[in-house]
């Protein structure tokens, strides 16, 4: 008989002192998973959302309930025309979320509305933007040529959901010592460059992989561009291209996406076995991150030492997708600089 | 690639809530012998009864008093005295009882306003010809409404006409009179919503059936009592189904937008209030 502990632990870690959605377009589907015709149910920063695609090709995001009687647009709903129509009296609403449509009645009042939320298909995924005080979005997300560029691999993509905050998920990447901790690389990293630019917040890693029992530099360029969209390039000698789309799906789960793609060289069967092994390395890492992520504290003022990597500058940097930058970003000890 | 967003998380609470003031069905009578004891969580309370070998019901916990009527053992919930008493229906003449019990992820109080919104009834029932012959009247605790409606018969393109009404007593029983005159045929339905642990509900249903008509057409229908009972409860079932995956994915909207061609929402939700709350004073009928 296994003897386990009866008394919970954990308990007592709280929620950042952080708003818990950062203003960012967040990915919510692949586009191949809404088609023509269908709608999706999914959520995202504290709301239920409705994803549907009308027989145009045009995509409308929309508050998942009903502003009649509540029901879930979702949930046995379905496209008509451009149009997604509630499975509960079957009204009718398009992409701005206006009503268009109620069978029983000739005059539509005009509180019906679904809320509608702005969306951006690029990438191949759909992406919604939220601002705390709807705002429009300052930037889009960029447009990664590489991932449908014949020269490279299709891409293949893994899910984690997490129970941390988004912005935790990127501090990670200028966390420089969790590497070898966590992840178990030889060394610390080398963190070469952090650039900070309007459009996004680079840091450069020179990390050493072991093949063979030979010690061989990898070059890693972490670009976080907003809270939901980060790049990862490996320079190895293959080519690689990690786009991770990081989603605040409620204040306890945020789920992070990564598609992977890998450049096809000379050797496309040599990048395929690459790109296999390279996933299964991915999957156990984040599984490794997640053992630290499901039950670390937000530390608001944490010590630092001077090894560790560009945190509270990262953190500056992301305090600009918060509305209240003054609740994000006090004044506080700063090692790194 | 799977997704693994889920797709309800929403912060604000989706259900109604707190559990309303009323009688609520614990178990079929059946299903509690002489010295037998049944025990369960209703509103959130636990809540245990015994029936001694002299027939009598006792209960442990918050809730009671208790009656025994139509096949069910009924507590009370709420403070104090009952504030009205549930009506017993006469049993003479009607068939012999089927039960079924459904599980559904709603409130007491969104099953029965399914009961008026008849908008939804083509929608998901797939009913037409849908005529409101009583509207909805309101009177202390109670509530009726009645239509007219055609409904196909399962595997057929052939619709049969009845009419029914509805009769709830609070918020946790409705006895409900269907009436299909083209066989003749009467149903009685009880539909106990029994509110369990927050946004679950035990819905009991108990379904028998007649058959009135005289002479020789009449003596031929009734014995065909046992298939109309089985076949109608059947339907039943199958239609409070089809409610179930719009209840335990909806939301409860406080002010939502209605429409001319909507059921009276607005009045049974004013009417509703009663049951929540402290007990208005000289409430007791």
């Amino acid at each position: 008989m296994s003897i386990e502990s009866s008394v919970p632990f954990g308990a007592n870690r709280g929620r950042p002192s952080l708003p818990p959605y950062p203003n960012s377009w967040y990915r919510v589907a692949f586009s191949h998973e809404v088609p023509r015709g269908t709608v999706k149910s999914v959520s995202a920063f504290g709301r239920d959302l409705v994803v549907f695609r009308g027989e145009d090709g045009e995509l409308g995001v929309l508050d998942a309930y009903c502003p009649h009687l509540g029901a879930h647009l979702g949930h046995n709903g379905r496209v008509e025309n451009n149009a997604v129509v509630c499975p509960f009296h079957a009204w009718s609403f398009d992409k701005g979320g206006e009503c268009t449509k109620i069978a029983y009645c000739d005059k539509i009042p005009k509180r019906a509305r679904a809320e509608a939320f702005e969306v951006d298909e690029r990438n191949g995924m759909v992406f919604v933007y939220h601002h705390d005080r709807g705002q429009a979005p300052a930037a889009r997300v960029p447009e990664i040529p590489e991932l449908s560029d014949p020269d490279w691999l299709p891409y293949r993509s893994i899910t984690v959901p997490v129970r941390a905050h988004v912005q935790d998920m990127g501090e990670n990447a200028v966390d420089a010592p969790h590497f070898q901790v966590v992840h178990g690389t030889k060394d610390v990293p080398d963190i070469a460059r952090v650039e900070v630019s309007d459009d996004r917040f680079v840091t450069r890693l020179v990390d050493h992989f072991d093949f063979f029992g030979k010690s061989r530099p990898v070059d890693i360029e972490i670009s976080i561009y907003q809270p939901g969209f980060t790049t990862v390039r490996i320079g190895l000698f293959m080519k690689v291209l990690i786009v991770t789309t990081t989603t605040a799906v409620s204040e306890d789960l945020t789920t992070q996406t990564h598609s992977i793609v890998v450049r096809r060289g000379r050797v496309p069967l040599l990048a395929r076995l690459f790109r296999w092994f390279f996933m299964r390395e991915i999957r156990r890492q984040l599984e490794q991150d997640r053992q630290v992520l499901d039950y670390k504290r937000y530390n608001e003022v944490p010590v630092l030492c001077a090894e560790d990597g560009p945190v509270m500058k990262y953190r500056r940097w992301f305090s600009r997708f918060y509305s209240d930058q003054t609740r994000a970003s006090r004044r506080r000890l700063d090692v790194v600089g | 690639m799977r997704n693994l967003s889920p797709h309800s998380s929403s912060e604000t609470p989706a259900v109604l809530s707190p559990e309303p003031r009323g009688w609520f069905a614990l178990v079929p009578s059946h299903q509690l012998g002489r010295g037998g004891s049944w025990s369960g969580v209703v509103a959130n309370q636990a809540c245990r009864i015994t029936r001694a070998a002299d027939g009598s019901i006792r209960g442990e916990g918050a809730l009671g008093p208790f009656v025994e009527q139509n096949g069910f053992v009924f507590a009370w919930h709420g403070e104090g005295e009952p504030s009205f008493v549930l009506p017993a229906l006469p049993e003479q003449g009607w068939s012999a009882a089927k039960f079924h019990r459904i599980d559904a992820q709603t409130h007491p109080q969104e099953v029965y306003e399914n009961s008026i919104d008849h908008a939804h009834f083509p929608i998901i029932h797939k009913y037409a010809d849908i005529e409101v012959r009583q509207p909805m009247v309101l009177h202390a605790h109670s509530m009726r409404v009645g239509y007219r409606i055609s409904r196909a018969l399962p595997g057929s393109q052939r619709r049969l006409t009845s009419e029914f009404e509805v009769q709830l007593h609070g918020l946790g029983v409705a006895h409900n009179h269907i009436e299909v005159p083209l066989l003749g045929m009467r149903t009685r339905m009880l539909a106990l919503a029994t509110p369990t642990t927050p946004g679950h509900v035990t819905l009991w249903l108990r379904v028998s059936v007649r058959f009135d008509r005289p002479g020789v057409l009449g003596a031929f229908t009734r014995a065909l009592t046992p298939l109309a009972l089985a076949a109608t409860a059947q339907g039943i079932v199958h239609d409070f189904r089809q409610d179930l995956s719009i209840w335990a994915h909806k939301r409860y909207l406080e002010r939502p937008v209605l429409v001319a061609g909507d059921g009276p929402i607005g009045r049974f939700r004013r009417w509703a209030r009663q049951f929540y709350g402290p007990v208005p004073a000289g409430a007791v009928s």
